[in-house]
């Protein structure tokens, strides 16, 4: 199949879409279906390791991941971010969560040694305390994996100690609380995780309403209290489709799944779904113009 | 002839003897070729076997060339390492014992000098102790004979000659002519004996060759060229590690400069390394601090803290991109771990068996080996995720019929508790209550709540017994203590605002 093929087939599957996908995401599918044909032919797509499925698909108690990224799923190496507040420590477990995170969670992980993750912690970046180490293994018997961590006064060393970290190979994810950083920052840390394979979750200092500074993480993420739940959202990104679910966090294993599964139901095929038209505005989905980000279908339950 | 049995000297076959002679006097003589190395081996095997007495041992070279009995000796400096041993009789007796154990016949004694030490141990015979201790015992020393001064065979024949058979006898004549009519060596022999002079012994020092030292008799006085001979140095020190199979755990890096400033360098890592490239690379993040001044013209690298390494194949099987390899995690430790600053920490979380949640989650090396961050034996209840250490205090704003907070304040924050769940009540440890009763009650009992408020968040809330009674308890069990102040001063206890009956502060924060 050459080029062309593969880029006609894919511009027919989406042609299929009609409906709730505006013309950016449409574009940016499209964009993301080019590179990896272009990538497919080169031969060297989807198995930079050693073979292995490198896209994370279904995440969060069953959440269909691959709707919302364009490359078919969250990376698993690369930089993501988690917006947390100081008052809030769901957002440690989220990071904790997303570390133990892998493309194939179902199979139990055949190592030899336990994979080392780094957690460091910038003495000013959040007012929460340490994190308890003791809680992070509350149910495992044997943990499978070496913690080691680190406080860390100053940003310059936390953010070198990371790069260096995530350059070495050798550590597979590594978690990092911060203060706010720069694009050229973030940058740098993406690269370094790139040249590692190693996976970098960032809690970055944030308040509400406050502007976002870009960066190039593959994804960044946000939890905040809803209730007796969790309101988990996929805020950015690149090539993201944002979203939200309802979420809820188990406290002795510190996982986190879908709160209610049946409404946060992700849409199936999309020839399947009645064809519902909404206004196609310069500014977002008509109807739910509260939440412009979000999809239609994903915001039901928030009432 | 060297090496006689005690059999043969009975007979009257002395060392030196040629063998002919002591064939004429005993015809069946066996006699066995000299081995050197035996020789070498057994004294080797009894100096290891020494060492537990002291670490500093030096074998009697004159007595081991001089004399052809087959004899050998031992100097142990024993200053300010008895007491372990209990007394010198002891010692000595132990010493006596180990050797006869192993199959030596030993002779042993003590002096204040190394002199007078050798002299006991073959002189002072029939003696139920045999220790000198020198002002004390003058006595004893001047009755020993002039053989004990260890003096070559040709003086000693001399002073038999002339009738000088112990050292008394030589002690007491004139020291000027002394050393004319015999020589320098007798004078000193006797004020090394009696601790005038001072006696040089060679120890035996364990061997150090992880050291490597380069003088330059052009000084370098350019960073680069510093570089460089570091660089070779810690090649050829890595290679001589590689050769034996050892790792090192500190390297010792020092420049002297031409003006005698030395400069040091010390840097330890994580476990046993022998790659060059690796310890460079740390050494090079300490280099600029090295003045070179008016050039460095030696250059000391030296590992005192040396250890075997032993190098497994990884198995083939394991293709799995995350399991990391211990040498380069290591590694990425060590150049972490040096980089980092002194309020900077970095270390592998551990689990302590307490109940009380700051105490549980203790701190190891990342070096440490078995650590783990939940001990799997250890029950633990549903702990946050965060732990606030100390705990900050919170305000109670309204409280509910029973006690138990409904508004609190925190961080200039109202929280609305939606929903409390609790008391987990942890005791102080009883081993500091054993004379009272009722610790439980103390003010160290601590009850844990965990509430939710109005937004949702979930919190660790401790609560803090304030025992109220305390005051006027302590004032009924000593009513005739005089008051340190006059009554009038002192407001009438209604007025008194009444203390916090507890106190209340948050601990932690769940997920």
């Amino acid at each position: 199949m050459t080029l062309a093929h593969a880029l006609l087939d894919k511009r027919n599957k989406i042609g299929t879409f009609n409906g709730h996908i505006s013309m950016t995401s449409r574009l940016q599918q499209a964009r993301a279906a080019l590179l990896r044909a272009e990538k497919h032919w080169q031969g060297h797509a989807a198995c930079v390791n050693g073979g292995q499925p490198v896209l994370i698909k279904r995440a969060f108690g069953g959440i269909d991941l691959g709707n919302h990224f364009a490359a078919g799923g969250l990376m698993t190496t690369g930089l993501h971010e988690i917006m947390t507040e100081h008052h809030d420590s769901a957002a440690s477990a989220l990071a904790w969560y997303m570390a133990g995170l892998s493309p194939h969670s179902h199979q139990p992980a055949k190592q030899n040694k336990p994979a080392t993750r780094l957690w460091v912690q910038h003495r000013k970046a959040l007012d929460q305390g340490q994190v308890y180490a003791p809680a992070l293994f509350a149910k495992q018997s044997n943990p499978q994996c070496a913690l080691v961590m680190m406080n860390i006064d100053q940003q310059q060393t936390a953010l070198w100690t990371c790069e260096e970290a995530a350059k070495s190979g050798q550590i597979g994810n590594v978690i990092l609380e911060t203060t706010d950083y720069d694009l050229t920052t973030a940058r740098r840390l993406q690269l370094a995780c790139e040249a590692g394979s190693c996976r970098l979750i960032v809690l970055r200092q944030h308040r509400a309403g406050q502007k976002i500074a870009p960066s190039p993480a593959w994804s960044r993420w946000h939890i905040t209290p809803h209730g007796i739940y969790r309101k988990l959202s996929l805020i950015g990104g690149r090539g993201v489709r944002p979203a939200s679910w309802k979420v809820c966090i188990d406290e002795a294993t510190l996982r986190i799944s879908v709160a209610a599964p049946l409404e946060n139901r992700l849409p199936p095929k999309p020839h399947a779904i009645p064809e519902i038209r909404y206004p196609a505005h310069a500014g977002g989905y008509g109807k739910n113009k509260g939440f412009s980000r979000q999809g239609p279908d994903l915001c039901r339950h928030a009432k | 002839m060297c090496g006689l049995t005690a059999q043969a000297r009975a007979l009257g076959i002395l060392p030196a003897m040629r063998l002919a002679e002591a064939r004429s006097i005993v015809p069946d003589l066996i006699n066995i070729t000299e081995e050197p190395a035996l020789y070498e081996q057994y004294q080797a095997r009894i100096m290891r076997h020494l060492d537990r007495y002291s670490p500093w041992i030096a074998a009697d070279r004159a007595l081991a060339r001089e004399n052809l009995a087959g004899q050998t000796g031992f100097w142990l400096e024993m200053t300010g390492g008895i007491h372990l041993f209990g007394d010198e009789e002891t010692l000595m007796a132990q010493i006596e014992r180990d050797l006869r154990h192993m199959g030596f016949a030993c002779q042993s004694g003590m002096a204040d000098t190394a002199g007078a030490a050798w002299a006991c141990a073959q002189f002072l015979t029939g003696q139920p102790l045999r220790t000198l201790s020198l002002p004390a015992d003058h006595a004893k020393a001047r009755q020993l004979p002039v053989a004990g001064l260890r003096l070559p065979t040709a003086t000693r024949a001399t002073l038999h000659r002339l009738g000088l058979h112990h050292i008394h006898d030589l002690a007491d004549l004139p020291r000027a002519t002394l050393t004319t009519r015999l020589g320098p060596e007798v004078l000193q022999r006797l004020d090394q004996f009696y601790g005038r002079l001072p006696e040089h012994l060679n120890f035996q020092l364990p061997s150090q060759p992880w050291l490597m030292r380069q003088q330059y008799g052009e000084p370098l006085g350019d960073a680069a060229n510093l570089e460089a001979a570091i660089t070779q140095l810690v090649q050829s020190l890595c290679q001589d590690l590689q050769a034996h199979h050892k790792g090192l755990r500190r390297i010792i890096l020092r420049c002297i400069r031409v003006d005698g400033h030395t400069h040091t360098v010390a840097i330890t890592t994580s476990s046993a390394c022998q790659s060059a490239p690796h310890l460079l690379r740390l050494l090079a993040e300490k280099l600029p601090g090295v003045d070179t001044g008016f050039g460095i013209e030696e250059v000391i690298v030296y590992a005192p803290w040396v250890e075997n390494i032993a190098f497994r194949q990884i198995s083939l099987e394991a293709q799995n991109p995350s399991a990391s390899d211990t040498i380069a995690l290591n590694e990425l430790f060590d150049r972490i771990g040096h980089h980092l600053g002194p309020k900077d920490q970095l270390y592998r979380p551990d689990h302590h068996a307490s109940h009380l949640p700051e105490l549980a989650a203790s701190k190891k090396p990342v070096s440490a080996k078995g650590t783990c961050p939940r001990l799997a034996e250890s029950p633990l209840p549903a702990r946050p995720i965060r732990l606030i250490n100390p705990p900050e205090p919170v305000q109670i704003i309204s409280r509910a019929a029973n006690g138990l907070p409904l508004e609190i304040r925190w961080r200039r924050m109202a929280l609305k508790i939606e929903n409390l769940r609790g008391p987990e009540r942890i005791c102080p440890e009883w081993w500091h209550y054993l004379n009272q009763e009722g610790f439980a009650l103390a003010e160290e009992t601590r009850d844990y709540f965990h509430i939710q408020d109005q937004t949702g968040r979930q919190l660790w809330l401790c609560r803090h017994l304030v025992r109220r009674d305390r005051h006027i308890e302590d004032e009924n069990t000593h009513p005739h203590t005089p008051s340190p102040q006059p009554d009038f001063f002192r407001p009438p206890c209604a007025m008194l605002p009444q203390p916090d009956p507890d106190l209340w502060s948050v601990h932690g924060l769940f997920a």
